[in-house]
């Protein structure tokens, strides 16, 4: 990671507004994601002051993404009805101070989860959950002609492609053979479902990934998964046990608001099927940040022993493949 | 040296380092990198006892469920003797059948995985990831 500092990223937004820019208050946020550093800051020009967050790439981790996609899906749902931080501007090639960065406004809300794990549940939290049901639902009911950015894909190969993709990488990635991986692979593959529709998939659509004030969600963020693809994908993740506000809103309740909202019910088999898939999804996530530190592409620590959580992972798709008609 | 024990002294590294320099830096990349380095620290110490007996019990599973599965014993690799061999041995040799049950999960292996064999593999595969949550070396399992 190259030295984020304020003269360089000054400069750089000069050139963007065609005026003099001041950068202050430039300050790292802490953060529990792993591929995108956010800075605050203020920005202060002729005629415009804003407060702005700034996420950095970072070093090779868990995720190989570009900056670029992610950026322009945050522009396009600007006024979707989908929260979003308004997008300001991007750095792809890094000109500023070497690592690659967009800018979005600042946005209020926190994207705490240990409310999530309250025993009592928490009534503020359901309220942000059923309105993270109808985001995903307005998400899911863009036109994917919009999102060019996005490689395109087909209801028949929604599916196959993300499969493609993640089993790719789990063949690149894994330093050991992982069997329950592969068999879960294998059952995936012959059971390949076919999308309702082809929607914009946020891909890591969760508490955690989001903001909220209060009882108010205020803005869907870390996009760096977007691709177009299955709706049912974004549901197969949302309650995964690690960030599941479960406590707070049943998933029968949260698929129920989303159903209203979307006009269509979820099947149960296929969102199974999405279930199983992003485990095996997350896994090889784990399985990527141990791999870039075991080849130094990385140092942080935090990858180092990540491939230690697949097991959990493991069980998790064997109970849902136990409790699907055929194993 | 058989005392302090490698995980005393593993425990006691956490502790000084969270103790000596966690507490003093400021939040930001050190600090992250102490946080993390102390987790592991405490979960190689937490799971090193039961690791030799882990990779026997799973070498021992692992063989009975090919031989079930009627795939025969590679006869080039004798199973390790844990009396002699070291544990990278062990790990070695638990990784290859451990390849060699993902073979078998390959949509183009080998075996032709119907009902019964399928049940076979997936009660193979539940048992090992009991013995992983057994060793606690994941994050996640306390």
């Amino acid at each position: 990671m190259n030295e984020v500092r304020a003269e360089p990223l000054a400069a750089f937004l000069s050139e963007q507004v065609g005026s003099a820019v001041t950068v202050g208050e430039l300050q790292r946020i802490s953060s529990v994601g792993n591929a995108r550093e956010p800075w605050l800051f203020r920005a202060s020009w002729d005629g415009g002051d804003e407060r702005c967050v700034m996420l950095v790439k970072a070093e090779a981790g868990q995720l190989e993404t570009t900056l670029g996609p992610e950026f322009s899906t945050i522009a396009a749902l600007d006024g979707s009805g989908v929260p979003v931080p308004p997008a300001r501007w991007l750095d792809e090639a890094g000109a500023a101070f070497g690592s690659a960065f967009f800018v979005t406004a600042w946005v209020p809300g926190t994207a705490d989860t240990r409310v999530l794990r309250k025993p009592e549940g928490d009534t503020a939290i359901a309220a942000v959950a059923r309105q993270l049901a109808v985001a995903a639902a307005r998400l899911h009911a863009q036109d994917p002609a919009r999102f060019g950015h996005l490689t395109p894909t087909s209801p028949e190969t929604a599916a196959s492609d993300q499969l493609d993709h993640w089993e790719e990488l789990f063949r690149r990635q894994r330093l050991e053979p992982h069997p329950g991986l592969v068999y879960a692979l294998r059952w995936l593959r012959e059971r390949l479902p076919r999308a309702a529709r082809v929607s914009v998939v946020h891909g890591d659509l969760r508490f955690g990934n989001l903001l909220y004030d209060g009882d108010r969600l205020t803005a869907l963020v870390d996009w760096e998964m977007v691709h177009l693809g299955d709706p049912v994908e974004d549901l197969g993740w949302v309650y995964r046990s690690l960030w599941s506000p479960a406590r707070s809103l049943p998933f029968e309740e949260f698929l129920a608001v989303y159903a209203e909202e979307a006009g269509r019910p979820v099947d149960r088999e296929h969102l199974r099927w999405y279930e199983v898939f992003n485990e095996v999804k997350h896994s090889v996530i784990s399985l990527t940040g141990t791999r870039s530190f075991a080849d130094r592409a990385t140092t942080s620590l935090r990858h180092a022993d990540r491939s230690a959580t697949v097991p959990p992972f493991v069980r998790r798709i064997l109970e849902l493949i136990m409790q699907a008609p055929s194993c | 040296m058989l005392n302090p024990s490698v995980i005393d002294l593993l425990v006691g590294v956490a502790d000084g380092l969270r103790a000596e320099v966690l507490e003093v830096l400021e939040p930001g990349p050190a600090r992250d990198q102490v946080t993390a380095a102390i987790a592991i620290v405490r979960r190689v110490a937490r799971a090193l006892p039961g690791l030799v007996p882990y990779l026997l019990a799973d070498i021992d599973d692992l063989q009975a469920t090919l031989a079930l599965l009627g795939v025969p014993p590679d006869a080039a690799a004798p199973r390790p003797d844990p009396g002699t061999d070291g544990l990278d041995v062990l790990i070695a040799f638990d990784l290859t059948l451990r390849d060699r049950i993902a073979a078998l999960a390959e949509p183009d292996g080998a075996l032709e995985l119907g009902a019964p064999e399928r049940r076979i593999l997936i009660d193979l595969l539940g048992r090992m990831t009991e013995r992983d949550a057994g060793l606690r070396l994941s994050p996640w399992e306390r």
